[in-house]
């Protein structure tokens, strides 16, 4: 294969809702890369489209979702193609994904065992049984599970939250896949288990060279896990770069107030910057600029066409018309 | 100086069910004998994961749960033992906030119908007419609209849910609110909207706050005092700054380096804790904490320590410090 410098890249996707026989527009014109071997974290409040953007990855969307338009690329080939056969070899081998919610995302009538083992059995049916057993356990040990042996003949309501999340992982990583997609993986977890889950995501990264696009409403845990930042407001993308551009030089005024009303552990408070209003639903979307209607940088023109997302420096781009380089697309 | 709320010796044990072969019930042991006081006007924090039996301590304040020991007075008068009529009155003093505020409104109700329930019933309002017009005063107090009250719950964004849920809080015009994660549940950029009400309901009306929530960020924003509690014991107790400046308890270290930070300044390695929270049904011996501790000791498995006042206000419970008296 030939070195790839971005393992996955979405241009120009989009993709909305039915209701009623209507389509909402939710994601809009969506381009950004994955680099290889990097990890990129995916940002945005909720109803952004954060997740809508991993499952179309998947091609896992909800029934009533309508992808309008675009392509996903991984490496190189466009997933938005591929017959459902050719997903279903890509799924779980080249591409994985660990869920929010480990208790809802396994299964609990199967033993932790037999459901890291369901993945081999797929994609590496070549494996004989007792083979497969010592993989399922060499798995279980490298995510950190003590007593493995013991662990594998046990159903997921016998595990903790955090070991629940550890075999979520041990399946994404069964086949050591090229791009590991985390929805929002260390939300339900406590701050301590959180920093294990972590630490554990970026070692095996290391031992597998793969990339990861981390999704997630956390600043503190992309500031500290990521190479690379998309921010994403409704939909769209208004701000991208590298970690030091988003938290040094934040630009498009949505990520500057999001970072400057957290409250801080390092600085005392007066009052709170806060972003005015509440993130719109997909019926609510406005025309231009989505962000408009809670900026305190507004303009009359925000709302009259859209901002399209130009280099303000190298690698790091904005769409806003006001603080950015905006041109109209 | 008696306290505004003195927590003594406040136990709570939840009997789980027993099994055929089992001869004794087994407990899991939510609250041990918390002592703490509650300064009118304070904000204090109880910070700690899940199973810590935070959330028990709010609801056992509240009376949500029955303490199965120890003592809470409020304002010199003992409450845990209230029944009737009294335990009516009292609970206008405490009220609580809770995490998810849709889960805790009736989608049946409007918005103004669910507000004057409880003003009706404790008859602070004399008729339907009275509620409406202090309804609308609650709404505008938390930053809503009058008129939002007769609309029903899922009409309303994630951040006004939670303004409702605290406009039910205040209803009553409570002294203290307990807020439990209350503001855990909500975006960002909707978190700092409720921190900002919060202290601005401090300031207007007097209020004091148990804050309980597991987002350190949060606790060093809004609290005056920390309490940092783990497998239903106090661990740690500090005014803020001392807490964040000089934490003393090894768990209470371990949170604040396993927070995550907004920032790219370099920061100190970080410290992983092995393991996770023990069972609450058979705590470890000695210090409950020894089998995830980093400076574990001998004495640590076998002699469980006490909370000690290391420097005046902050108390400790742990091997490796010794009391100030």
């Amino acid at each position: 294969m030939t070195a790839n410098p971005n393992v996955l890249e979405f241009r120009k996707y989009r993709m909305g809702f039915k209701d009623d026989g209507q389509v909402h527009d939710l994601i809009d014109d969506l381009s950004f890369s994955v680099r290889t071997g990097g990890v990129l974290g995916v940002v945005g409040e909720s109803g952004c489209g954060k997740s809508m953007t991993a499952l179309s990855v998947l091609r896992l969307l909800p029934s009533a979702a309508v992808v309008q338009g675009g392509e996903i690329l991984f490496n190189g080939e466009n997933l938005l193609t591929k017959t459902e056969k050719e997903m279903e070899k890509i799924r779980g081998r080249d591409i994985a994904m660990v869920f929010q919610e480990p208790m809802t995302s396994l299964n609990p009538v199967h033993t932790v065992g037999q459901q890291i083992g369901e993945v081999l059995r797929i994609h590496r049916s070549e494996m004989g049984a007792d083979e497969r057993r010592q993989t399922i356990i060499a798995l279980l040990r490298e995510v950190g599970i003590a007593n493995p042996e013991q662990r594998c003949d046990q159903f997921p309501h016998q595990l903790s939250g955090g070991m629940r999340q550890r075999v979520m992982i041990a399946i994404a990583v069964a086949c050591r896949p090229q791009i590991l997609l985390a929805d929002e993986p260390t939300t339900a977890l406590d701050g301590t288990i959180q920093a294990q889950v972590l630490a554990l995501m970026q070692e095996l990264k290391q031992q597998t060279q793969g990339s990861i696009m981390l999704i997630t409403h956390n600043l503190g845990v992309v500031a500290e896990t990521c190479t690379e930042v998309v921010i994403m407001y409704a939909g769209r993308v208004v701000e991208s770069g590298t970690i030091d551009d988003i938290f040094d030089r934040p630009t498009h005024p949505y990520t500057r107030g999001l970072l400057t009303s957290l409250p801080s552990l390092a600085v005392d408070g007066g009052e709170l910057y806060s972003i005015p209003g509440s993130v719109p639903s997909v019926e609510n979307f406005g025309p231009g600029c989505r962000f408009a209607p809670r900026c305190n940088m507004q303009r009359d023109f925000c709302t009259l066409a859209v901002p399209r997302l130009a280099d303000v420096a190298a690698g790091h781009a904005v769409a806003c018309w006001v603080t950015g380089a905006g041109t109209a697309s | 100086m008696s306290a505004f709320l003195q927590i003594r010796g406040l136990t709570k044990h939840f009997g789980l069910k027993k099994s055929l072969f089992q001869r004794e019930r087994s407990y899991v042991h939510a609250l041990d004998a918390i002592d703490v006081d509650l300064v009118q006007g304070e904000t204090l924090s109880v910070v700690g994961e899940s199973g810590s039996g935070k959330s028990t301590l709010g609801r056992t304040i509240v009376r949500l749960e029955q303490a199965t020991a120890g003592s809470i007075t409020y304002q010199g008068r003992d409450i845990s033992s209230l029944s009737g009529a009294s335990a009516r009155e009292f609970c206008q003093h405490i009220q609580m906030v809770f995490q998810d505020p849709y889960a805790s409104l009736n989608p049946r109700l409007t918005v103004g119908h669910a507000l004057a329930e409880p003003m009706l019933v404790h008859r602070k309002a004399v008729n339907r007419e009275a509620a409406k017009v202090a309804v609308g005063e609650l709404l505008v107090r938390v930053g809503l609209r009058p008129e939002m009250a007769e609309s029903y719950p899922f009409a309303f964004s994630g951040g006004q849910r939670q303004r409702i849920g605290i406009a039910r809080a205040l209803s009553l015009g409570p002294r203290i609110l307990i807020c439990d994660e209350a503001v855990s549940a909500l975006d960002v950029s909707v978190q700092s909207q409720i921190l900002n009400l919060f202290n601005q309901l401090k300031r207007d009306l007097g209020l004091t706050y148990l804050f309980i929530t597991h987002d350190l960020a949060v606790v060093r924003y809004v609290s005056d005092r920390v309490m940092v509690m783990y497998l239903g014991q106090v661990v740690e107790l500090a005014p803020r700054d001392a807490f964040f400046r000089r934490s003393l308890h090894p768990y209470s270290k371990a949170l604040i380096s396993a927070a995550p930070i907004a920032s790219t300044a370099p920061r100190e390695a970080k410290i992983i804790l092995q393991g996770e929270i023990p069972n609450a049904i058979n705590p470890p011996s000695g210090c409950r904490f020894h089998t995830r501790c980093q400076s574990v000791m001998k004495v640590c498995h076998v002699v469980a320590p006490p909370l000690r006042e290391i420097e005046p206000g902050h108390h400790v419970r742990c091997h490796l410090y010794a009391s100030i008296s």
